[in-house]
């Protein structure tokens, strides 16, 4: 039913496409016709628009009811996730347990190796050095985001610390780690299953996403309140759409391979999640503890890169290498990250 | 005594079409204001319909949607329709009422037009990143420049309708044409004599006064327009810190303009989250207007102490450049804080509006200097009792009449 509101355009702008046709017939009139005309037309205009988008709210209610409770779920992979996911639309445990298979974990990447036939690369990324503490954000200017995160405030998420190894070593989330050479004569089936960017308690989840070049993207808005998604990059183009009512979705393809995209919410500055769009699937990103796993490599030697979206934190090594076997787990690789400022 | 062939046309001093001009300007102000603070807190783009608000009629908004950076963005629009209906009313006024003075007509009607390219720019500005991104940057960068450029135009108008100017008695541009050409004549009842007689406005504006004054007046305004479009392209290529210390760059003179130079250099730096690896592009426009600040700053000295000397005596030149100078003061000082501060929109904002407020003055300072140019006063004419001035009428009163004591 959402479909049917965004393919139809704007109600309002459709109505003001009449506005020529009054045009016509005000020219027969004279001025004080027109004069007692303009301000109906205005009042015509007030009560109609705020009707129209109620009539869009109540039809997008079934579907966000539909599709909230399992997307996030699925592609979050994190409990936090799914918690935010359900505080903010209102489900409670049972009704957002699947009832089908286990969701893979968010950290691992790769395709689905059932018959384990491919190889498995693992690893973990640490950071090591001041643990710089995170920016609180100010939400004041939308109610809705505040009540969100009624107890402690939202976290700038421009670097996230995950597990605790000491005072100045962490896990580092929010890494995307990547096969960067070895796959270049391989050829892969795309995914047909869209990668799922939600947009819960005023965040976008996930922070970072890897999708295949082609693979459709879907963004949705489980929040009662208003997002634009707004994206410019230099070889996949730009879009800048609103999705004013919850349970509103938008799909869009990246059909060329770049590292980076940022899609951001101008309504609420601090959101923003990175798109990686890669010409293969074996990539994942790091989570609460620093591991990764990309499953079903076909054996061979591979480089293996890391990305984060501070580019003042360095990597010791940002590219490593690694041999996979099949059906076998590869020796694990340990990626470090330092600060700016590490001596 | 010398005499000059006076016109047959006197425009009139309207208290309420000056007030109402001041207050176009006001309102404009804001305007301008106002989109600076959507730039600064990045909410250009937080509303993605340009010529309608998430699919809503402008002024049927609901409030309740008014969250985030949408506010910003949607009382932006609101107050330019505002502007826009004012412009409506003052092109009529002036085209009503000052009907022996068509330029200034014609400039209503301009005001209008102006205003109405500047909405339709601002609407595309934000209907480009959904139709087409690479032009959407360069639409906002022309939108806050020509935003500048309406205001710049709205003072001119509050001026020509300002009692200063219409004491000057020599209409203005129009003048030539209005005294060759009787059909745009337009006679209106002299004046009473006024007793005692007030204070020329002018009275020591003379032939020290070049021809060229007026230029030098407007290359002011002209060197602050670069400045402000150096700082629209700054402002929207997100190149606010891409110096991030003050009054040095880098801790050089001149900043490291190649992408390696400039990692080395940001690396160099302690910790800093709002400082990440900028473009060699980012950084050169940023210190393209910090470089240009200087120009700015010693052009106006220039200008304004060549002016001053001429013009020593006269309030409605004097005051505009006195404000300049302390603005620009202030304005160097907002720019140094914008940095330190890591660009807090409160205070980038308040840079900009600043700007707008020293362009604006530069703009009034140009425009009287222009009509003393125009209507012949640099030339020696001004203390000439035989002009027909409103203001100056001794030489009409009865000689037996005591004269004004200067208390």
């Amino acid at each position: 039913m959402v479909e049917v509101v965004q393919s139809q355009g704007w109600p309002q702008a459709k109505g003001l496409r009449v506005m020529p046709r009054l045009a016509v017939v005000a020219r027969s009139l004279r001025w004080t016709d027109r004069a007692a005309i303009l301000p109906a037309i205005l009042v015509a205009m007030l009560i109609h628009a705020p009707a129209s988008v109620v009539r869009a709210e109540e039809a997008s209610h079934d579907h966000a009811h539909h599709h909230a409770a399992a997307a996030p779920a699925a592609e979050a992979g994190t409990e936090v996730a799914e918690e935010a996911a359900d505080k903010a639309t209102g489900k409670t445990q049972d009704e957002t347990a699947p009832a089908a298979a286990k969701p893979r974990p968010a950290n691992v990447g790769g395709i689905e190796d059932p018959q384990k036939q491919g190889g498995i690369i693992t690893g973990d990324v640490v950071f090591e050095g001041k643990l710089y503490p995170r920016r609180p954000i100010l939400m004041g200017t939308d109610a809705f985001c505040q009540t969100a995160h009624p107890d402690t405030p939202l976290l700038d998420e421009r670097w996230v610390f995950g597990k605790r190894f000491g005072d100045e070593k962490a896990a580092l989330q929010n890494v995307f780690v990547f096969v960067s050479k070895g796959l270049e004569n391989h050829e892969f089936e795309l995914p047909t299953t869209p990668a799922v960017l939600d947009q819960v308690g005023c965040v976008y989840i996930p922070h970072v996403l890897g999708v295949v070049a082609g693979q459709p993207i879907k963004v949705l808005n489980s929040d009662a309140t208003l997002h634009n998604v707004n994206m410019n990059s230099k070889h996949n183009g730009g879009f800048n759409e609103g999705m004013p009512v919850k349970g509103m979705e938008l799909e869009k393809t990246f059909k060329t391979p770049e590292m980076a995209i940022v899609l951001k919410c101008d309504v609420h500055p601090w959101m923003a999640s990175y798109v990686q769009v890669m010409s293969h699937p074996f990539f994942a990103v790091t989570q609460e503890d620093g591991s990764f796993s990309i499953t079903g490599l076909p054996p061979g030697e591979y480089e293996v890169s890391v990305w984060h979206e501070f580019e003042r934190f360095k990597p010791v090594a940002a590219m490593q290498r690694v041999t996979v076997e099949t059906g076998k787990t590869s020796e694990p690789l340990h990626f470090i990250y330092r600060p700016p400022d590490a001596k | 005594m010398q005499t000059t062939a006076p016109s047959t046309f006197q425009a009139t001093y309207r208290p309420w079409l000056h007030r109402y001009t001041m207050l176009l300007v006001a309102a404009t102000f804001v305007l301008v204001t106002l989109g600076g603070h959507v730039t600064s807190k990045d909410a250009g783009l937080a509303v993605p319909d340009g010529f309608t608000v998430y699919g809503h009629f402008l002024w049927s908004f609901p409030y309740e949607k008014w969250v985030g950076n949408i506010w910003y963005e949607h009382v932006h629009r609101l107050k330019g329709s505002v502007v826009g209906i004012m412009a409506i009313i003052l092109a009529v006024w002036f085209w009503k009422s000052q009907k022996g003075r068509r330029w200034l007509q014609l400039w209503g009607v301009m005001i209008l037009l102006l205003v109405i390219a500047q909405g339709i720019m601002g609407a595309l500005r934000v209907d480009f990143a959904r139709w087409f991104p690479p032009l959407a940057t360069p639409f906002a960068v022309v939108h806050a420049v020509v935003g500048q450029v309406f205001l710049c135009v709205t003072v001119i108008a509050a001026a020509a309708t300002s009692r200063w100017w219409i004491n000057q008695n020599r209409d203005d541009f129009s003048l030539k044409s209005a005294a060759q050409s009787p059909t745009l004549s337009v006679t209106t009842p002299p004046s009473p004599p006024l007793y005692p007689p007030p204070t020329p406005y002018h009275p020591t504006i003379n032939s020290h006064l070049p021809k060229s004054a007026h230029w030098l007046a407007w290359s002011l305004v002209v060197v602050l327009l670069v400045q402000l479009t150096l700082g629209a392209l700054m402002r929207h290529n997100s190149a606010g810190l891409a110096i991030p210390d003050f009054p040095a760059s880098y801790g050089q003179l001149v900043p490291p303009l190649n992408q390696p130079d400039i990692i080395a250099a940001i690396d160099a730096r302690p910790m800093d989250e709002f400082i990440d690896y900028f473009t060699p592009f980012q950084v050169g426009i940023h210190f393209a207007h910090r470089a240009f600040a200087m120009v700015v700053v010693i052009a106006a000295v220039l200008v304004i102490a060549r002016l001053s000397r001429m013009s020593r005596q006269s309030p409605a030149l004097v005051r505009p450049m006195l404000w300049i100078i302390a603005l620009l003061a202030a304005q160097v000082f907002l720019g140094a804080l914008t940095v330190w501060f890591r660009r807090d929109p409160t205070i980038a904002t308040s840079h900009q509006a600043m700007g707008a407020a020293i362009l604006a003055l530069a703009t009034l300072l140009a425009a009287r200097v222009h009509l003393l140019h125009w209507s012949g006063l640099d030339r020696g004419l001004a203390n000439d009792a035989s002009r027909p001035h409103r203001a100056d009428t001794t030489t009409s009163l009865p000689s037996n009449l005591p004269q004004a004591s200067p208390a």
